[in-house]
């Protein structure tokens, strides 16, 4: 870029404002869309972190076959992964 | 306080702030990461499993992003070798639109950021191979090869061949014998396409000393490599078929689209160029019936997988 040393004319300063407007604009439009990509992002790990919580207090809780299983509560026998962990009824 | 008026000599002019946001886009090089972000999302859909569409997409978005990186990195350090070729001289460096710092940090954050969200996201050894492929692409293949051999392109070639391995992965979460054989189909692909363009673009090369094949080991032997690459793609696109790991559609397609990259690849490869005058038609052709090839082969690849899955 070769200028001489001058102020910008009115036609040259407009241009570059509408340069910098456009590139703001573009900036807005990729935060905006990273902020919910993350967003989405972190609702799916937590979604998969609780299903994969779940299962294992199933794994966990299930009886070894032929072993004599004591009498423990409900909730620690039969798990449902889908509805949070929550014992079914 | 009063502010300065705005002169055409401000560093506010020259600096990157009056850099339009299309020269950012375009150093990413739009046009190649359209192959990349196919075939990386081919390799996600055709591996078996499953994965959440968010993660998908996240997983496709790294890599082009992953992409981009490294090809502002590209751009940014062969600034001077592009000012000296026609193909690449409108590019934001070469025509003066931009700062080369500018173009550099760019890189780095695009490839830093998309790295980092790979990992977090997906997992740590997707993001270790996008990491490796992006370092490939901008030190091991433009800092490193371009400059020093013909051979460039021949291993250059892995950093394209890449994307649908980590596709692949972001869904089995590990490296199995399918993602390998598709990288090493993009590596032996790679060759034949990019010396039919040397092959039109030589003069260009050789005027800011790349050694490119033409350039260096003559257009004859280039000819008989691409014919020999050709021959070898083509039973290589063959093995997932032939080993199962493929099915009867994909395997049809592979064996019709390798015939005609081998016979558009033989005439290159046996035909001798008539001179200045020589319009290169049959070398432009190849090249762009490689990108053609590609995209169909890899689609193949993916309905064949639809079928197999839904339609059984």
């Amino acid at each position: 870029m070769t200028f001489e040393n001058r102020p910008l004319t009115p036609t040259e300063l407009a241009a570059f404002r509408a340069r910098q407007r456009s590139r703001s604009r573009a900036l807005a439009v990729v935060l905006l869309a990273l902020v919910v990509l993350f967003f989405a992002i972190t609702i799916v790990k937590l979604r998969d972190e609780s299903i994969r919580d779940a299962k294992s207090r199933q794994q966990l809780a299930a009886p070894i076959a032929g072993m004599p299983t004591p009498a423990g509560p409900a909730s620690l026998q039969s798990v449902d992964p889908v509805n949070d962990g929550q014992a079914k009824q | 306080m009063s502010i300065a008026p705005i002169t055409s000599e401000s560093p506010v002019v020259a600096s990157s702030l009056d850099v339009d946001w299309r020269d950012f886009f375009a150093l990413t090089k739009p046009r190649v990461m359209t192959l990349v972000i196919f075939t990386g999302l081919c390799g996600l859909l055709a591996a078996p499993g499953h994965i959440d569409p968010v993660l998908a997409f996240t997983a496709i978005l790294c890599i082009a992003v992953g992409a981009g990186g490294a090809a502002a990195l590209n751009q940014w350090w062969e600034a001077d070798i592009d000012a000296g070729m026609k193909r690449t001289q409108k590019r934001p460096l070469p025509a003066g639109r931009m700062e080369r710092s500018s173009a550099r940090d760019f890189g780095f954050a695009l490839a830093g950021g998309s790295v980092v969200v790979m990992g977090l996201a997906i997992g740590v050894l997707d993001a270790a191979i996008l990491a490796l492929s992006i370092f490939y692409y901008a030190w091991i293949y433009t800092v490193w090869l371009k400059p020093r051999t013909p051979q460039n392109i021949v291993i250059g070639g892995g950093a394209g061949a890449f994307p649908p391995m980590i596709g692949w992965i972001a869904v089995t979460g590990h490296i199995t014998l399918m993602p390998v054989l598709l990288f090493l189909i993009i590596f032996m692909w790679t060759p034949p396409h990019f010396w039919a363009l040397a092959l039109f673009v030589q003069t260009d090369y050789a005027k800011v000393g790349i050694p490119m094949m033409p350039v260096v080991a003559g257009e004859r032997s280039t000819r008989y490599q691409i014919l020999a690459y050709a021959a070898v793609l083509l039973p290589l696109t063959l093995v997932p078929w032939w080993l199962g790991l493929a099915g009867v559609i994909y395997g049809v397609s592979a064996l019709v689209l390798g015939a005609v990259f081998l016979a558009l690849s033989a005439w290159v490869g046996l035909r001798r160029s008539s001179g200045a005058e020589d319009t290169m038609k049959p070398e432009k052709r190849l090249f762009a019936y490689s990108i053609l090839y590609l995209f169909v082969l890899f689609a193949m690849l993916v309905v064949d997988h639809v079928v197999a899955t839904f339609g059984a």
